[in-house]
């Protein structure tokens, strides 16, 4: 027996958006209220709770899909983020939201999605600064595959693109350089347990199968899918780029990212029932690996 | 009756031939009746009956005389139907004439102008006075005025700075909850087609009902063409459209104009006669007695509407509930790259129509109207006793209305393009109008805030504040809270003291900022439904259009008090744009 054979299984999938629009909301409001270890908990929620509830609207059994959402926390980079031994679950969270918000918007270009991809990109400033970079790598892929009749008017896509990014960052500047307020230092930054080096930095892309599958399985192949993949090669190039001008980054903030891609681009495949198993599988096969690349540094050294 | 007397009036033993008949019974029917001219003949005013005039209005007929012991009725569209239910109704022997529609509608419009004028404006505050914005400010809402101010006075004497500090964060808070509120409303409008419900079945061509077209005009010689092409383009059965130009008695220039229009019989001329107010509600209302469709739709003079809205809107009608009252169709322009202010302005009508107005229709609260495009069922409409003639925006008022006494208004998926006003001037005179409008909207529906917010709904009643009244506030306070903002930057005056302070003052920068901001980007995001995305850049000079929104809300405020119910008329035909609709 299989996790296919409970497929019929099924959750209110419409209580998921309003409780994760409240954690959100809660945790944006109360955040200077609540203790650490609260904020760590609600992030790590909101977390499990986007990463199934994306499955779940990519039509992937729900069995399945709790098998994916745990096997994401059983992956090295997000539980040491979500356990806060190490990097940091709001990277996490940055990219699953850009990845998400891409994915959606090259799948079906409208009002909502733009919204949903200007505010993603905007939240990443805040809740990780590389959220900047990725903002200024994504957005000309995402309008580089235009539709018919579209061709004329990238610039004002861009631009409709452009403006809630570059306001955010525009706002944090102000509020750190006129009044003094580091509004990303209230989210902590990502910490260096594991040093780790370059090399490695770029071996954390085999941390998720599901990724390259999406690239090099041809049925699997989708242009939200090689959004969300290229979101994380971003989120790998920035960090390594980081790394090579002499910033500090562990391991498991790298993890994490690649890791927060993998559900994205395994809600794109095709036919979900039929690649549920190769989903569930790849996942598992990301905790191994996840695992070993975080401990062969210390192997090799 | 002799056999000449066969052909004056019909018999009941012809009438069951006639029904017998088979399509055309109509002609048929004409052919058996008497003839009457009835400029030459007018009607026994003793037989007329004031509390019939809506009869005779729809019905299309009219008692004309006693003769030979039978009271001859006049018909335009005599049917067996019709015959049946007049002889039930007057229970008397009866025969029939012919009469032309036109000279019937003018002799019953003759004998009752008074009663017609008077009911055009005032029939609304005769049934409604509490909804009649006939009075500005009632005295309670004057005392009330009167009272916060005053209290606010001595709080400002008493302690100067936290007053002042407390009434900023008040205003930069309603300024936030206004924009966060209409960021939602695009959230919700913006569901695509893959997210909305499908659109309704097309309407056979044979269930199609009669509908009224009302086109008030004044002083629309030049676009009479244009707007006569824009009509009879409509993909709807000529003989089942019932328009009617509403034109002002002393408007020689488009009567001349139109007399010299070769206009189907589809087309009707309703003159109003002079009467104050002069407003557009009022000579509405006028026409709206003479209105004979199902349904009803109001087009400005220099609309162009998608040929198949009519069609459209049937089907809406027919799919929807029946507590649907009106749909709204979606408004923009066709003449959007004529200027910055035109580009402007379609930004804001798209925003308008294809974001917000959905976004309330999917909340289901009261929505308010555009001016034009708006769809009704007649019988709906007359039960509310029409516009309100005294309220400059009688649209939005009707909207709210129409929530307030259990009806629904939705939108209409079909675009009706329009001209935007590409001349400053002509565009703050109709600013000016609208936030006049939305102003005695507010005060009228807030004369009796617990009867509103019974009758709408907590929901409704907050997104009338929102809506309605966050529209006039947030454009008379951006200066105001800009204006704090920059004192208080290059001043190093501090606006904000005491033991919150700080956090107010942070708080009101976040609002002002954040604030600003979100309608920057959402002025950009309104073309984007139409895929006019070169437009969108253009919203990034939207703080500009809103300084000219905010010098026409303060405008507004002052002929509030000065002109309540003067109608700044809006200049059509203007444009130098080809007319073509996107």
């Amino acid at each position: 027996m299989t996790l296919l054979d409970f497929a019929s299984v099924r959750v209110r999938t419409t209580l998921l958006p309003p409780v994760i629009a409240a954690l959100a909301l809660t945790l944006a409001v109360m955040f200077p209220l609540l203790s650490p270890l609260t904020i760590r908990a609600m992030a790590d929620v909101l977390f499990a709770a986007l990463v199934f509830h994306g499955l779940i609207s990519a039509q992937i059994p729900t069995l399945y899909a709790v098998a994916i959402t745990v096997l994401s926390f059983a992956q090295a980079g997000i539980f040491l983020s979500a356990t806060d031994k190490a990097g940091s679950i709001w990277l996490a969270l940055a990219v699953y939201c850009v990845a998400s918000a891409a994915a959606a918007f090259v799948k079906h270009r409208d009002a909502r999605r733009v919204m949903l991809l200007g505010g993603a990109l905007s939240l990443a400033q805040l809740l990780d600064p590389m959220g900047a970079v990725l903002a200024i790598f994504l957005l000309p892929v995402c309008v580089g595959l235009p539709r018919p009749g579209e061709g004329r008017d990238k610039a004002g896509l861009l631009a409709l693109l452009l403006f809630m990014p570059i306001v955010t960052a525009a706002v944090l500047a102000y509020a750190r350089g006129v009044l003094g307020i580091h509004l990303t230092d209230f989210i902590g930054r990502p910490r260096a347990v594991e040093h780790t080096s370059l090399p490695f930095i770029l071996l954390a892309g085999f941390a998720a199968p599901a990724l390259w599958l999406t690239v090099l399985v041809r049925p699997l192949r989708h242009p939200a899918g090689l959004i969300a993949v290229f979101t994380a090669i971003v989120a790998i190039v920035e960090i390594a780029l980081t790394f090579v001008v002499g910033i500090e980054r562990d391991m498991a903030s790298m993890l994490a990212a690649v890791a927060a891609a993998a559900p994205v681009a395994i809600s794109t495949w095709p036919r979900p029932l039929q690649n549920a198993d190769l989903a569930l599988a790849s996942s598992a096969l990301s905790a191994i690996v996840s695992w070993l690349l975080l401990y062969l540094p210390s192997a090799v050294n | 009756m002799g056999p000449s007397g066969e052909r004056d009036a019909i018999t009941r033993a012809s009438v069951v031939r006639l029904e017998r008949a088979a399509d055309g019974a109509e002609t048929h029917i004409r052919s058996y009746l008497r003839r009457v001219d009835l400029k030459r003949d007018p009607p026994d005013p003793g037989l007329l009956r004031a509390a019939d005039l809506d009869a005779y209005f729809n019905g299309l007929f009219v008692p004309w005389r006693r003769q030979s012991g039978r009271l001859v009725i006049a018909c335009a569209e005599p049917s067996p139907a019709q015959f049946a239910r007049l002889r039930s109704e007057y229970r008397e022997p009866i025969a029939f004439a012919a009469v032309r529609e036109e000279a019937l509608l003018r002799v019953v419009e003759k004998h009752y102008r008074k009663r017609l004028t008077h009911d055009a404006i005032h029939a609304l505050a005769d049934a409604e006075p509490s909804l009649c914005a006939n009075t500005t400010v009632t005295s309670a809402q004057k005392k009330t005025f009167l009272l916060i101010a005053l209290c606010a006075l001595a709080a400002i004497l008493f302690s100067p700075r936290t007053t002042l500090a407390i009434l900023a964060g008040c205003l930069a808070a309603a300024y936030l909850a206004n924009v966060l509120f209409r960021a939602s409303l695009v959230w919700l409008g913006a569901a695509e087609a893959f997210d909305a419900p499908p659109a309704p079945a097309p309407v056979a061509e044979e269930d199609l009902p009669l509908y009224t077209i009302l086109v008030p005009l004044y002083r629309e010689a030049n676009v009479l063409p244009s707007l006569v092409a824009s009509l009879t383009a409509l993909d709807y059965p000529n003989e089942k459209l019932d328009i009617k130009l509403i034109v002002e008695a002393d408007d020689r220039q488009t009567r001349r104009a139109l007399r010299a229009l070769d206009l189907k019989s589809f087309f009707h001329i309703v003159v109003v006669p002079p009467s104050n107010p002069r407003t557009k509600p009022k000579a509405c209302n006028y026409a709206l007695r003479f209105a004979r469709g199902e349904f009803t739709v109001i087009f400005d003079a220099e609309d162009r509407p998608e040929p198949d809205q009519l069609r459209k809107a049937v089907a809406s009608f027919r799919a929807g509930p029946a507590n649907v009252g009106c749909l709204q169709a979606r408004l923009n322009f066709y003449n959007r790259d004529e200027n910055w202010l035109t580009r402007l302005f379609t930004l804001d009508y798209a925003l308008w129509f294809d974001f917000l107005l959905p976004g309330l229709d999917a909340l289901r609260v009261p929505m308010p109207l555009g001016g034009t495009s708006n769809h009704f069922r007649t019988t709906v409409l007359r039960a509310i006793h029409g516009w309100d003639s005294f309220n400059v925006t009688e649209d939005a008022d009707l909207g709210v209305r129409l929530a307030r006494l259990g009806h629904r208004a939705t939108t209409l998926d079909s675009t009706t393009y329009e001209e935007a006003t590409s001349h400053l001037g002509d565009w703050m005179k109709q600013r000016s109008r609208w936030l006049k409008g939305y102003m005695q909207t507010w005060l009228v529906h807030m004369r009796d805030p617990v009867a509103l917010w019974r009758r709408a709904g907590t929901r409704g009643f907050f997104a009338f504040q929102l809506f309605i009244g966050g529209t006039f506030v947030s454009s008379l306070a951006n200066p105001l809270m800009w204006a704090i903002f920059l004192i208080s930057h290059f001043t190093g005056i501090a606006i904000f003291t005491g033991p919150f302070g700080e956090a107010l003052a942070r708080a009101s920068l976040f609002s002002l900022i954040a604030g600003n901001a979100l309608f920057v980007y959402l002025a950009m995001l309104g073309p984007y439904r139409r895929g006019w995305l070169k437009l969108a850049p253009y919203g990034l000079t939207a703080p500009l259009y809103w300084l000219l929104i905010s010098a026409a809300a303060w405008r507004a405020l002052w002929q509030l008090v000065r002109r309540p119910f003067h109608w700044e008329k809006t200049r059509h035909g203007v444009s130098t744009f080809e007319a073509k609709a996107a």
